[in-house]
């Protein structure tokens, strides 16, 4: 029974840390007069948090220390605003139902993850002795003598301090953070797209999560952390690259890709330049914020080369075997066979079927909307192109290679195109509901 | 009127509370949370890394309190004919140094002879079983101490 408090005590640990410091109530001041719900106010605040922990490991920070810290801030900070948010969440029944189906399905993760702690593969080779490191309160330097020393430690430094911060301490209380980021991102999303339709919203975050759970992934992977960042990533993109203040925002938003994996720097560049080189504002200003936006990868690189004494990817850019690409023969041989397993990896991971499904309808069918949408299929080719390039430039076993790491690249980005699903289903709802009004 | 406004918003609540019962069914509440309630942690990791197979986390932890083996010492570890990265990186092994008193072989099929006459390397060591003792075996498993 204890474990069980214990579990719902980390809820609550997550909902009061992360109501601080965006709220209901203070985004005026940052985002004038967008909608904004709690779900997208708790994924800002998460995006700002990952920026601080980033700050934390490496100025070797105690965990605990930072949590009380957090704790104080945050309970001190809310405490001016709970009475607004209980006569917020008690004002309509709506937002209550919502709440309540919110910590239901997070109770359920939760409690889904609590009863399988199995840590798979990737896990207990390097990313558990990464979580550790911190969790032993040992210095960002020692990363360098542990196994892939290469690899971002964002993942592993949020995952220990939650671990550390618990009531019991158990290693998998670091993860329900993973799982919460997890819900909230798809929360936010999808109530941008469905505000007043309750029903309508829950079944289809149901059917999301249907569709994207996948326990392996939440066994110490990294993966949901990525997909739940491209998600916030997507959800933002609406109105954060109409002006220059909201275009730094969403760099910000995208910052935190390029510490979780290797991949996630090339995902800063697919999934935030894109909205950059989009946006309406003017040349002069564009230029500044690319700039901007270039020098956060620049500062990785140094941190991670001079501070913390690694930096790489898991084979090297330039490699001898690209020569081999100059063969038509072979370059077509690992097209096709990248082909084969992008096709298994997209049956695997169910979302990817809804969004094909989604582009194809929205292209022919809906074309007044899709000009809207145009920089989604520019993403989503830049995004395939991208997954092709890794595997035609490996030089290690490509079939070994596909059969254990392709479906995890491909699931990443699949959470990123969901406001075409969610657009196209709305689009579908009104127009069934309109010709019902009508007969 | 009233009656039948009074009904819709009564189906509406219907609906929400099955559609929640539902949800809990599909996730598993009750069970996931009765598992949680009903084996403590431990009991739930041996199950996921096994006591003896896998990465042998019972026989390891238990061993390890068996024989009173200090927190801040790792036995030497080594799991033959089963490749698995290890259950080492979970039991806070940083500010730990290796010990050579004790051995774990785990997850071993073979002729138990054929194991006490080889040289094998363990965590950039080279160990000989011939000077060490057979303190635990249980199944595939074997606990070896360094004789004095």
């Amino acid at each position: 029974m204890i474990e069980i408090f214990s579990i719902l005590f980390q809820l609550l640990v997550f909902i009061i840390i992360f109501s601080f410091p965006v709220n209901l109530f203070n985004k005026n001041l940052l985002f004038e007069n967008h909608y904004l719900g709690i779900s997208d106010c708790y994924c800002l605040n998460i995006i700002i948090h990952l920026n601080l922990f980033l700050i934390c490991s490496f100025l070797n920070i105690d965990q605990r220390l930072y949590f009380y810290i957090l704790i104080a801030l945050s309970l001190f900070f809310n405490i001016f605003f709970i009475k607004k948010y209980i006569d917020y969440i008690l004002s309509k029944k709506e937002i209550l139902v919502n709440f309540t189906f919110f910590i239901l399905i997070t109770i359920a993760l939760f409690g889904d993850l609590a009863s399988h702690l199995k840590l798979e593969w990737d896990a207990l080779s390097h990313w558990v002795w990464k979580t550790t490191n911190f969790y032993e309160n040992m210095s960002i330097e020692n990363i360098k003598n542990l196994r892939f020393p290469y690899y971002p430690h964002l993942g592993p430094y949020v995952w220990s301090f939650f671990w550390k911060n618990s009531i019991l301490e158990y290693e998998y209380f670091g993860r329900l953070f993973y799982v919460f980021l997890y819900i909230v991102s798809i929360f936010s999303i999808v109530n941008y797209f469905f505000r007043n339709s309750n029903l309508n919203k829950f079944i289809i975050i149901f059917f999301i999560i249907i569709l994207s759970f996948d326990r392996f992934l939440f066994s110490g992977y990294q993966g949901y952390l990525l997909f739940s960042i491209l998600i916030i990533v997507s959800r933002f993109s609406f109105f954060l690259n109409k002006n220059f203040k909201y275009l730094l925002i969403l760099i910000i938003i995208g910052h935190p890709l390029m510490w979780i994996k290797d991949e996630g720097l090339f995902y800063y560049f697919i999934f935030i330049f894109p909205f950059i080189l989009m946006s309406p504002i003017d040349l002069r200003k564009k230029m500044f914020v690319l700039m901007l936006a270039l020098i956060l990868p620049i500062i990785q690189y140094y941190l991670q080369k001079y501070y913390m004494g690694v930096f790489g990817f898991q084979a090297e850019i330039i490699n001898d075997s690209l020569k081999q690409n100059l063969n038509l023969k072979i370059l077509f041989s690992k097209i096709f066979l990248i082909s084969k397993f992008m096709i298994v990896s997209i049956i695997k991971y169910k979302l990817w079927i809804i969004n094909l499904l989604s582009f194809t309808i929205m292209f022919f069918f809906f074309k007044k909307i899709n000009i809207n949408l145009k920089i989604f299929y520019v993403i989503a080719f830049i995004n395939l192109s991208f997954l092709f390039a890794v595997y035609i430039h490996t030089p290690y076993d490509l079939k070994f290679l596909l059969t254990v790491t392709l479906d995890r690249l491909v699931f990443h980005s699949s959470g990123f195109y969901l406001p075409i699903v969610l657009i196209l289903l709305k689009k579908l709802l009104n127009t069934s509901y309109n010709s019902r009004s009508k007969t | 009127m009233k009656n039948f406004k009074i009904n819709l918003s009564l189906n509406k609540y219907i609906i929400f509370i099955f559609f929640f019962i539902y949800v809990s069914q599909v996730f598993r509440i009750p069970y996931n949370f009765h598992v949680i309630n009903q084996r403590n942690y431990e009991s739930r990791m041996h199950i996921a890394h096994g006591n003896c197979d896998k990465e042998s986390y019972g026989f390891i932890t238990a061993t390890s309190k068996e024989f009173a083996i200090k927190k801040n010492e790792a036995p030497l570890s080594l799991s033959l004919d089963h490749y698995s990265p290890e259950i080492w990186g979970l039991l806070k092994p940083h500010k730990k140094k290796y010990n050579k008193k004790y051995i774990f072989i785990l997850n071993y099929f073979g002729n138990f002879n054929d194991l006490k006459n080889k040289t094998i390397s363990m965590n950039d060591h080279m160990i000989n079983l011939n000077d060490y003792s057979l303190a635990k075996k249980f199944g595939n498993c074997y606990f070896w101490i360094k004789n004095d």
